[in-house]
């Protein structure tokens, strides 16, 4: 007799489980019917070949940049992988994938390819912003209206839709060359240095903009959460000279600053 | 030393100076970035279709036939020059 529990990591175990196929899946076969013409084991690897292929496309339509880096036999073969090493938990298949950048980082086979995790994070960073919710601009009418006394306690928010991601490898350029429409010199050289990203949604345009330092130390500062006053603070206290008057209005402006509540 | 109280009624006033309804649509215009239209790609990421297509081929082909193909053959040939590490001491 076995559990439902026994029978569920049986059945787990045989789907994802390298090198012991054979066995669990023989075992698993005492507790699936046979039909004519179909084997239980028939029955199993159809089920088996249908939650592979797609998790395998799952992974292919997310990081579509990685796939063409590495081609398609051996992202295939990373895909395969990834699944035996990665437990998929949530029933929605566009969160599947998210920590495929830190596999990719800790496989052998891809330890020449320095700067392939780091492309795998913008292509996160797009789905997610991809998937995120519908967001419209910040409500200048009520930001006028807060009172003299709650200014300290603002809390502004960046886009649901935003990522923050810095690199020490050109990636956005890998990215660019990668695309499908791309046309034009295809080559990247790794030594053009890394880049600091802002990725986003508005509407319905996908946003990479490029960030220089001091915008990145603001978004980070702000998407921190922290209060305005803390905000101004600690951003004083990192660069005496940032001039926070003149780029607030512009991270505003550029729609990089979408919300804000007064903290209590 | 800036005060913050000064500092932070001024940045205000910036940005209530930037007008209603104008914040959307300077958005893309005010920085060169990369834009893409997000309907157009990746159309159809959830489509259930997908198991329904590929379970009959799967079937028959699992088992490690990917194991042996460890080399990256793609794109990333076209990355040229050495790691950062390599970089750092050029001259």
């Amino acid at each position: 007799m076995i559990t439902l529990q026994q029978l569920q990591e049986l059945f787990y175990t045989s789907v994802f489980e390298h090198g012991s196929e054979n066995h669990t899946t023989s075992k698993l076969g005492h507790y699936i019917n046979e039909t004519e013409g179909l084997s239980s084991i028939d029955h199993f690897n159809i089920y088996k070949g249908s939650i592979t292929a797609s998790l395998n496309r799952a992974l292919r339509e997310i990081y579509p940049v990685c796939n063409r880096l590495t081609g398609d036999n051996f992202f295939n073969a990373m895909g395969k992988e990834y699944m035996r090493n990665t437990t998929s938990r949530s029933a929605d298949l566009a969160n599947y994938g998210e920590d495929f950048q830190n596999f990719i980082a800790s496989f052998k086979h891809t330890e020449n390819l320095t700067y392939l995790p780091d492309v795998a994070n913008l292509e996160w960073a797009w789905h997610r912003a991809f998937h995120a919710a519908d967001e419209s601009s910040i409500d200048l009418a009520a930001l006028g209206k807060v009172p003299e006394a709650d200014k300290p306690h603002i809390v502004f928010y960046l886009p649901v839709s935003a990522s923050l991601i810095a690199s020490e490898f050109p990636i956005q350029h890998i990215w660019q060359v990668n695309q499908s429409d791309f046309e034009g010199d295809d080559r990247v050289d790794l030594n053009e240095g890394g880049i600091k990203l802002l990725v986003w949604r508005k509407d319905y345009t996908m946003r990479i903009d490029p960030l220089d330092d001091v915008e990145w130390c603001m978004l980070k500062e702000i998407g921190t959460g922290h209060t305005f006053d803390t905000v101004c603070t600690h951003l004083c206290k990192h660069d005496p000279v940032l001039d926070i008057e003149k780029m607030l209005p512009i991270l505003v402006q550029r729609g990089w600053i979408s919300s804000f509540s007064i903290d209590d | 030393m800036k005060d913050n109280k000064t500092m932070m009624n001024v940045a205000l006033a910036g940005v209530m100076a930037l007008g209603l309804g104008t914040v959307a649509d300077e958005a893309a215009a005010a920085k060169p970035g990369f834009e893409k239209c997000a309907g157009i790609v990746k159309a159809g990421m959830n489509d259930c279709g997908t198991a329904k297509h590929d379970c009959a081929g799967q079937a028959s082909t699992d088992g490690g036939a990917g194991e042996w193909i460890y080399v990256p053959e793609g794109t990333c040939e076209k990355i040229v020059g050495s790691t950062l590490k390599a970089a750092a001491p050029k001259k």
